[in-house]
């Protein structure tokens, strides 16, 4: 069913004034979103907003990034167009809008067999990399290829994450992707998970 | 094994908002609140890219010296 597009003026001047940093950059995620994949183009949000919204832990930056899920590149002048509408300045790329920072990456890379996370926002749809590719590309940035204290915190923070009760988190796809050439982290993980599960006790 | 057994990973605008305050207390059990970032790791490169903005200031296709398109 073809979704009802938002109105771009209300839905803009709504996320201007949101002061939450978090909900402002997931309401605009929905409506850059709900455009792009209106065109054609299905989007996925990764790195730190991504971690931004599974930790609520005040990561980020002020930008979103986004990765495109078809394998055919979108053409600059169709970014440019939707962009516009929003009013976005910048590009082809990279681009303001609303005070955030909006960054078209490229293609998705995405090992785990996992749905994504879909968040439907009051402008459209959010599509996010899943949890426990998030998790174990955090654990490498943490530990490889020496240690790094800054993703090590965020590592166990998506840890924390995904160990809470109300979490969707499959613990058998992190450990089969940690356990993949590509990360090769798998004890690493392990014992982080220790290490935050004894923090987490009461 | 799956945490929440329905791995249901859709959420709506208002299930997500019930969620927020809980996950924050868990994340922040496990050490200190991460302060935002100052920069995001594609800064520098875009910095660098177009003479330290985060985006091309597209103004200077205002610029009367760049030739006119007739």
């Amino acid at each position: 069913m073809k979704r009802t597009a938002p109105n771009i003026k209300t839905a803009l001047s709504d996320i201007e004034e949101t002061q939450d940093l978090l909900e402002k950059a997931m309401k605009l995620a929905g409506l850059v979103s709900g455009l792009f994949r209106d065109a054609g183009w299905p989007l996925v949000v990764v790195g730190g907003s991504a971690v931004e919204f599974y930790t609520e832990g005040a990561y980020m930056s002020g930008d979103i990034d986004f990765c495109r899920q078809t394998l055919n590149p979108i053409p600059l002048r169709v970014s440019q167009e939707i962009m516009g509408k929003l009013g976005a300045a910048g590009g082809p790329r990279s681009w303001k809008v609303a005070g955030l920072f909006v960054d078209l990456l490229g293609l998705l890379e995405n090992e785990s067999i996992k749905r994504c996370t879909e968040l439907q926002t009051p402008y459209g749809p959010v599509t996010l990399i899943p949890p426990e590719m998030i998790l174990v590309e955090r654990v490498l940035a943490a530990v490889y290829p020496s240690r790094n204290q800054e993703q090590y915190d965020i590592a166990k923070k998506m840890m924390a994450s995904g160990l809470s009760k109300d979490a969707v988190f499959d613990w058998s796809e992190a450990e089969r992707l940690a356990a993949l050439p590509a990360f090769h982290v798998l004890n690493e993980m392990q014992a982080l998970k220790k290490e935050v599960q004894g923090g987490l006790e009461p | 094994m799956v945490s929440n057994p329905k791995d249901d990973r859709r959420l709506t605008w208002e299930e997500w908002q019930s969620k927020r305050q809980a996950l924050q207390e868990q994340t922040r059990r496990v050490g200190p609140a991460v302060t935002r970032r100052k920069e995001s790791s594609s800064d520098p490169r875009l910095r660098a890219a177009f003479n330290g903005e985060r985006i091309p200031d597209h103004s200077i296709t205002s610029d009367p010296s760049w030739p006119q398109v007739p």
